[in-house]
């Protein structure tokens, strides 16, 4: 079982809630400075403890995540981070020029040695407000993203593309990436539509702001199909996003995440509700739309987000276990960890060097 | 896309001691079709090229080599003209660059088998696969299913050595979904001539004209109007004036 460390850049400082798009009228250009500083000294201490990547995302418009263009924050830790690679979970594709993700992606690849994961990401319901795209082709334009981002890594002569979408009369694209024939590409696949997507294009499988229990299920469909298109995916095609805190003691780390008021409210894309509720009419979820609007509804309190495998807290020992159940349902190997208790300084810190130091050596071979 | 329901004329000419059926449709530059293996076919793809060219669609049982074809062309008086081939048509198409390059002044080579087949063999490409022909595509043909075919290696090789001087801007059209070539054929192509411009056409299949004719006739008819410079983008790309 390998982990990965995401530090979301947060901003450290007072904003609106509840809202999105969020004001930046209390904006403080000396605390964003700071919140980056922070953010990369979590990252230099996640590789130093041992974690196998350092992960970044794409939001817009909020202080959640100050990071709208995650390959810039990437191209930054290619000089920060000696030993991990870097996990890109991911650009949101249809919203931005495939051929630009391809070729920053290459230079990433580049730039460290070729250790890039390349996530290929539709994006949160939001996301399709910031550039003006419409959220009705988000399907479709992802797909024929994929297509296009992936010829412009391997096709050595220059080519033109006359897509449904997408119109280029002449890429050649330079550099390429180091990873032969390309970087492992992961997609999304909570959605039945995408893990069939992703079982026929043999793409590794992502989960993220879901629940243990509808994972497994997604998991289980993406395996099915891909057996029947002739492959089989291991646990290294399988990544599952979560959070985690780490301490001595499961009373410890449960203190600590009171303390730092881990939210039970609704996500990002949740906040505003006139956006979600277009963007849900618009065919973006998919056929099971119930059961993907329902995964981003609120979290709920902490014993049932650790019970629902949204959260892994505890001492080490009990942390363990509560991977090995990951493992065990959904397949995954790799846990992509979002810190659960950012707010609580040198504790959030500890958190992080105790799961490299109690955690890591002994789930390698979960 | 036009959308008249004019149908292509059937016509004959006698070109080098044969009869040769043709089908003529639209007005002004003169652009010859050579079909494939399959028959001859014309799609709505084609039926918009006829907004500004002059269509001369060979029905090439009759007339298999270039000389035949450009008997032909000096029969119907078109001292200049560009070349559309689909299929094994294409070999036909580059045969004729290469024996006449002073008449063709463009080729548009759509799914074109003339060269690099080994390769595709023996990654099991199709041979005389049948591809299914939607009905509302078509403009002149019969629907139902078509078998593809490769030429021989000798054939290949021949074609192969014939391109490399071919200076003719040329066009190359290849589906992400042909189950009959690879895209990786372009490369053959792009890499030997001086003047040849590649482009996928996302989520087609063999059949490429059928399966996306709006982008289809879009890249042809840019390509037959600006050549090499079809790459800079002319559109207008004002959305509120």
């Amino acid at each position: 079982m390998k982990a990965a460390l995401f530090c979301t850049t947060r901003y450290g400082g007072p904003s609106k809630k509840g809202v999105w798009p969020v004001p930046a009228d209390e904006y403080s250009a000396e605390i964003a400075q700071k919140s980056y500083q922070r953010t990369l000294s979590q990252i230099r201490l996640g590789d130093e403890a041992g974690f196998d990547y350092i992960t970044v995302a794409e939001h817009h418009f909020a202080p959640f995540s100050m990071s709208p263009n995650p390959h810039i924050l990437a191209g930054a830790l290619t000089q920060v981070v000696k030993n991990a690679g870097l996990a890109l979970l991911g650009p949101d594709v249809p919203i931005l020029n495939p051929v630009r993700v391809a070729e920053e992606i290459a230079m990433l690849d580049n730039l460290c040695g070729g250790r890039v994961i390349a996530g290929l990401m539709r994006g949160t319901v939001n996301e399709y407000v910031t550039y003006n795209i419409n959220p009705s082709e988000s399907r479709e334009r992802f797909q024929e993203c994929v297509e296009l981002i992936r010829m412009a890594w391997t096709e050595p002569q220059p080519f033109g593309w006359q897509g449904r979408y997408y119109d280029f009369r002449s890429v050649s694209i330079w550099p390429r990436p180091v990873q032969k024939p390309h970087p492992p590409i992961f997609i999304s696949t909570a959605t039945p539509e995408s893990g069939e997507f992703a079982a026929r294009n043999r793409l590794g499988a992502g989960f993220a702001f879901t629940t243990r229990q509808i994972a497994q299920k997604a998991s289980a469909y993406y395996r099915e199909q891909a057996h029947q298109f002739g492959w089989d995916p291991t646990p290294d095609d399988i990544i599952y996003r979560m959070s985690f805190h780490v301490a001595k003691t499961d009373e410890q780390a449960l203190e600590d995440l009171v303390e730092a008021g881990v939210a039970t409210g609704v996500g990002l894309s949740m906040t505003n509700k006139a956006i979600e509720s277009a963007v849900a009419s618009s065919g973006y979820y998919g056929r099971d739309k119930e059961t993907q609007r329902a995964r981003l509804q609120s979290r709920g309190e902490i014993a049932d987000r650790i019970e629902n495998g949204q959260l892994l807290a505890g001492s080490p020992d009990t942390v363990i276990k509560q991977i090995q159940r990951i493992r065990d349902d959904i397949g995954a190997g790799m846990l992509d960890l979002t810190m659960g208790a950012a707010t609580i300084g040198d504790r959030a810190l500890q958190s992080i060097e105790m799961f490299g130091e109690k955690v890591l050596p002994r789930i390698r071979e979960i | 896309m036009n959308t008249s329901s004019s149908r292509p004329a059937r016509k004959t000419a006698q070109a080098a001691g044969a009869a040769v059926e043709y089908l003529e449709a639209g007005a002004g530059d003169a652009l010859i079709y050579l079909h494939s293996a399959g028959g001859l076919r014309l799609s709505v793809a084609h039926r918009a090229l006829c907004e500004k060219h002059r269509l001369i669609a060979p029905a090439l049982e009759a007339a298999t080599a270039p000389a035949q074809i450009i008997a032909l062309l000096d029969a119907l008086g078109i001292k200049q003209c560009s070349v559309m081939a689909h299929g094994s048509g294409a070999a036909l198409a580059l045969a004729m660059a290469a024996a006449d390059a002073a008449r063709v002044n463009a080729l548009i080579l759509i799914a074109p088998t003339a060269v690099a087949v080994d390769a595709m063999r023996a990654k099991g490409y199709s041979l005389g696969r049948e591809q299914p022909i939607p009905a509302d595509r078509l403009w002149h043909g019969v629907p139902g299913a078509r078998k593809a075919s490769l030429p021989d290696a000798a054939e290949s090789a021949a074609a192969l050595k014939r391109i490399a001087a071919i200076a003719t801007p040329t066009l190359l059209l290849l589906g992400t979904r042909d189950p009959v070539i690879s895209t990786n054929a372009g490369r053959v192509y792009v890499s030997t001539m001086p003047k040849c411009f590649a482009t996928m056409v996302y989520d087609a299949g063999h059949e490429v004209d059928l399966d996306r004719p709006e982008a289809v006739a879009s890249i042809c008819a840019n390509f037959l109007a600006n050549r090499e410079s079809f790459v800079v983008n002319r559109d207008d790309g004002m959305i509120n004036p």
